[in-house]
């Protein structure tokens, strides 16, 4: 007979084996575990949605109200702020305006506009090593997996898992991320990869481009994730080394992921759903 | 109802760890919260018990994050096995070892996620500051552990008066058990403090 002690080890060791296993699959990357996941997701989805409230209403409370005597500060320097936008907005308008004229001539095809689906943010990423972000809109709002993320400073990341009501999605700053980009001054393209809390390491941009910082990138469309013009972040630091085709460059994304509140889900265009029900 | 009591903390543990511990912004980052559970149950609980938690709550967990499934579940299975193997030297039930015991637990935890990089075909690659985040996380763990692992443990205690209040029968088996646990693995060897 076997001792219930050998029976507790090998089953263990057994366990152990099962999730080795799986474990190397998943790590490939070449299987996804969407059953498991999605329930999971959808059981803890609606605490984190109330714990979010709450958090959230906790601090309105305190930024509305004991904040109160620096408002009137803020609305005076936003008021000037307001001011000059306006100004500018005019330019941008006769800029788009003549754009659209040259565009025109050029027989240019304009640019499907994809709708836009706003979210808020519920939950982050147990561990330090991954950084992700969980949504409370999924499926039955028409999100799905490889669905871009954004915010109105720049891109957020992308949908990665997505359940019925609730969505995981990996932010560029995610060392796993990567993002197809343009440097808007100079052209040149890169590969924009997650580095740290609050930055990304630019990859595959030639020593050839003069790279100064504080140049904006940009999403160069080409992942075919996201679109092309998305503002990505701007360039904090550019290392030059005597020896490599490649120069070394850090930039630091224009969102604030440690305050990631709402998000704005891009939803798949009409022809893409038609190529997913094939 | 005891197996209801380790989902239910461990659920709580993983909303507190995604929702309250990030808009917390503590310096440096945080080591999992539910391996103060999986050691709680390791020190104190029978061995069938700390199992599915470890499969159920690793499941659950790795759902959540981003890394490859099957990670936390790997990692609890296997601090569930070096904690059993450490409670045949040490008695680290006690207020002095219990938070190295949680620490190593951390280490642990780091050691898998850095193994599933190393695996083979793994797209897996470690954060450029996981050294640093791992020092962190485990000088978390020697100032907070110990109070968690005690927590839990005192929960669990009112949990079984509670059950005990409303089903007689069946918490009163419980309640033997929680006074008289196993090590699992460690049979004999090990003994509990308070």
């Amino acid at each position: 007979m076997v001792s219930k002690k050998t029976a507790t080890v090998v089953g263990i060791g057994l366990l152990i084996a099962v999730n080795l296993m799986a474990l190397s699959v998943s790590a490939s990357r070449r299987y996804y575990f969407a059953g498991p996941a999605n329930v999971a997701i959808s059981f803890t989805g609606p605490f984190q949605e109330i714990a979010a409230h709450a958090i959230r209403f906790a601090s309105d409370i305190w930024h509305h109200y004991f904040y109160i005597v620096s408002v009137a500060r803020t609305n005076d320097r936003l008021e000037a702020a307001l001011k000059g936008a306006t100004q500018y907005q005019n330019q941008c308008m006769e800029l788009a305006l003549s754009n659209q004229r040259l565009r025109d001539l050029l027989n240019f095809k304009e640019g499907t506009p994809r709708s836009l689906l706003a979210a808020e943010v519920i939950g982050r990423d147990p561990s330090p090593w991954f950084k992700s972000i969980t949504i409370n809109k999924g499926l039955s709002e028409g999100i799905d997996r490889g669905a871009p993320v954004v915010m109105a400073g720049g891109v957020v990341g992308m949908v990665t898992d997505a359940a019925n009501h609730y969505a995981k999605v990996l932010l560029i700053i995610d060392q796993n991320s990567a993002v197809d980009v343009l440097l808007q001054e100079e052209r040149a393209r890169g590969v924009s990869k997650g580095a740290s809390v609050d930055r990304c390491r630019l990859d595959y941009v030639l020593r050839k481009y003069d790279v100064s910082v504080g140049d904006t990138v940009v999403s160069s469309g080409l992942d075919g994730v996201f679109p092309k013009g998305l503002r990505v972040g701007a360039v904090e630091k550019v290392m030059k080394r005597n020896a490599g085709v490649f120069q070394s460059i850090y930039i630091k994304p224009f969102v604030d992921f440690e305050k990631l509140e709402e998000v704005m889900v891009m939803l798949p265009l009409p022809e893409d759903l038609r190529n997913v029900g094939r | 109802m005891t197996y209801g009591f380790h989902i239910i903390v461990g659920f709580a543990l993983i909303i507190l760890q995604t929702c309250f511990v990030p808009f917390a912004a503590l310096p440096g980052d945080m080591y999992d919260l539910q391996l103060a559970l999986m050691l709680y149950l390791v020190l104190f609980r029978p061995m069938r018990e700390t199992i599915f938690a470890a499969v159920v709550i690793g499941a659950a967990t790795d759902s959540m994050s981003s890394g490859p499934y099957g990670i936390y579940s790997m990692t609890y299975l296997l601090v569930l096995v070096s904690g059993a193997w450490i409670l045949r030297f040490l008695q680290a039930g006690n207020r002095i070892l219990l938070p190295v015991f949680v620490a190593q637990g951390v280490v642990i935890e780091n050691l898998v996620l850095g193994g599933a990089c190393l695996l083979p075909g793994s797209v897996v690659r470690p954060p450029a500051d996981a050294m640093a985040s791992l020092g962190e996380q485990v000088l978390w763990a020697l100032l907070t552990g110990a109070f968690l692992v005690r927590g839990i443990r005192l929960l669990h205690r009112q949990w079984i008066r509670w059950m005990d209040a409303l089903f007689p029968r069946e918490t009163e088996r419980e309640e033997g058990r929680a006074l008289r646990p196993t090590f699992g693995l460690a049979t004999g060897t090990g003994t509990r403090s308070a």
